[in-house]
């Protein structure tokens, strides 16, 4: 599970440190640096993993306004099998006009090298930390991200694999689309591949959308199924069909409402990659959700995290996810004066006050 | 559901499931915003979701499950202290009829999280870590407390006097 994050010099953050639990709500004022820390998350993983080159992210502009220091840098610490990884990079402008370039990038186990990339060389260490490997790399780009799984570097692959199933979400149900003209292995960050992922899952995950698709009459009044119906050469549309007795309908999931498009994939995230123990973090999950639906969802979320090793991080201003949550789980982001991100936890109170009534009453600032 | 913790809602929802009750079936009440403050909280709760259940039971099969470590209390006096929040406010103490359920765990819901998974338990002594990850013996606890509730069931001798208490208690959800 990811235990730390360390980010310098992005955004809000300055020197900003996190150490988080296995379940945690987020939650602070607008501007606090809340979505900021979803975006650095997954700026980790996205540079780590697909490792696109790092001018595609624009961070040299978003270095801390205030801070004269030219480097970003992003620590990411994450608990495996009881052992310690610490994936680190510090990101520098380099030549003219100065792009976004890797000054070092590092991944530690229990605080012995597994991978260095420095001064343009990539240090490769076996699983023994002796190093067995040295060349060149184009530091316009992450190195971790191109090293390929053998025999002799299964820790390094084994965080690899890990950080793969990071999710950040932002559930953006505008966005999603009905239609499937392929098979994609990952969902988007705003889920806008519903159906495309779905279309993979419905292929590997055959238990899973079994679980799923029973799970969705109780949220979804009338729900009946899902399926991909072919409407040309290799497309499908997802579709939905609702309906009671002998009449039913059947809808693309875009022309369903917001909400119970949010609702499909909330529960698509729970049942296809909480489920699998993965760490998700959702960014207000409680959008366009009717009251209702917003506890039993976070029931399921505490279940599954109480049965498997998943993680579940919320950012959420919602009062229904704030009052369960927060006393035990919250994490205040506060910044003064527009100033740097700080995190308290939610602090000791005589009770008397619901925690969402004493946020919404500013006694926390 | 009224629980004055994480861990006391995880325990009754656990036990609450195996009786077939779904996520949708259930509704907790908010937390107190404070460690420390549970009792307090659930007092204060108390009355208001009693006055609800009351005028609500008429129309649909409902219960109310109230959840509160005895702490250095006995579970009557504790029971009492919510009979009393109740005169508070003028409002009938619950009849034997209603589905009212007073779950009161001596000395805290971990004493009975060790003794439902079988460790020797003491009412007179603290169990609690706070912080511990408890999630696996909470569902092996609520799956004890459901074999141990059940129609002739055989209580093991181990049993603690407050988890007898309890399985009385709740005969008025099963009834």
């Amino acid at each position: 599970m990811l235990t730390r994050l360390y980010v310098d010099n992005f955004r809000s953050f300055d020197s900003f440190e996190y150490r988080l639990d296995r379940l945690q709500i987020i939650f602070g004022a607008n501007g606090s640096g809340k979505s900021s820390f979803a975006d650095a998350l997954l700026l980790i993983r996205q540079i780590a993993i697909v490792g696109a080159p790092l001018d595609d992210y624009n961070l040299l502009i978003q270095r801390t306004r205030w801070l004269s220091r030219a480097a970003l840098t992003f620590e990411l610490e994450a608990e495996l099998d009881g052992l310690t990884y610490i994936y680190k990079f510090v990101v520098q402008p380099a030549g003219d006009p100065p792009q976004a370039s890797i000054a070092l990038e590092t991944l530690h186990l229990a605080g012995e090298p597994l991978f260095r990339f420095e001064s343009g060389d990539v240090h490769l260490f076996n699983d023994q930390f002796e190093e067995s490997v040295v060349y060149p790399f184009d530091p316009l780009r992450s190195a971790f991200a191109t090293i390929s799984p053998r025999q002799d570097n299964q820790r390094l692959t084994r965080f690899k694999m890990w950080l793969s199933s990071l999710f950040c979400f932002r559930i953006n149900p505008f966005a999603l689309s009905g239609r499937a003209e392929s098979e994609n292995l990952w969902p988007n960050a705003n889920l806008s591949n519903l159906a495309s992922w779905y279309r993979h899952l419905v292929q590997v995950e055959q238990k899973r959308n079994f679980v799923f698709t029973q799970a969705l009459p109780k949220v979804l009044d009338g729900f009946k199924f899902l399926a991909l119906e072919p409407v040309g050469e290799n497309v499908r549309l997802m579709i939905a069909e609702f309906g009671s007795g002998g009449s039913s309908a059947k809808y693309v999931v875009n022309e369903l409402s917001e909400g119970q498009r949010c609702l499909i994939c909330l529960y698509a995230i729970l049942h296809f990659l909480l489920a699998k123990g993965c760490t998700v973090l959702i960014d207000e999950p409680d959008n366009f959700i009717s009251l209702r639906e917003i506890q039993p969802w976070l029931t399921a979320v505490s279940d599954v995290v109480g049965e498997t090793p998943a993680q579940v991080i919320l950012i959420s201003h919602h009062p229904e996810i704030i009052d369960q949550w927060a006393p035990a789980y919250g994490t205040h982001f506060i910044r003064e004066d527009g100033g740097r991100t700080c995190v308290q936890p939610f602090p000791l109170h005589d009770g008397s006050l619901q925690p969402s009534e004493l946020i919404a009453r500013g006694w926390l600032d | 559901m009224i629980a004055e913790d994480v861990r006391h809602q995880q325990f009754v929802r656990r036990y609450l499931y195996r009786l077939g009750f779904e996520a949708h079936d259930i509704r907790f009440d908010k937390l107190p915003a404070g460690a420390g403050s549970g009792e307090q909280w659930v007092r204060l709760r108390y009355p208001v979701a009693v006055k609800a259940y009351r005028e609500r039971s008429p129309k649909a099969r409902t219960a109310l499950i109230v959840v509160i470590d005895a702490d250095t209390e006995s579970t009557a006096e504790r029971s009492k202290r919510l009979s009393d929040a109740l005169k508070e406010l003028a409002l009938p103490d619950r009849t034997t009829r209603e589905r009212i359920v007073h779950f009161i765990p001596k000395r805290h819901i971990e004493t009975w999280i060790a003794c439902l998974n079988g460790s020797p338990a003491d009412e007179e002594q603290s169990y609690k870590k706070r912080g511990a990850n408890l999630d696996g013996a909470i569902i092996d606890a609520a799956r004890a407390f459901f074999e141990w509730s059940r129609p002739n069931a055989n209580v093991p001798v181990q049993c603690i006097p407050s988890i007898r208490s309890a399985i009385v208690e709740a005969g008025r959800l099963t009834a």
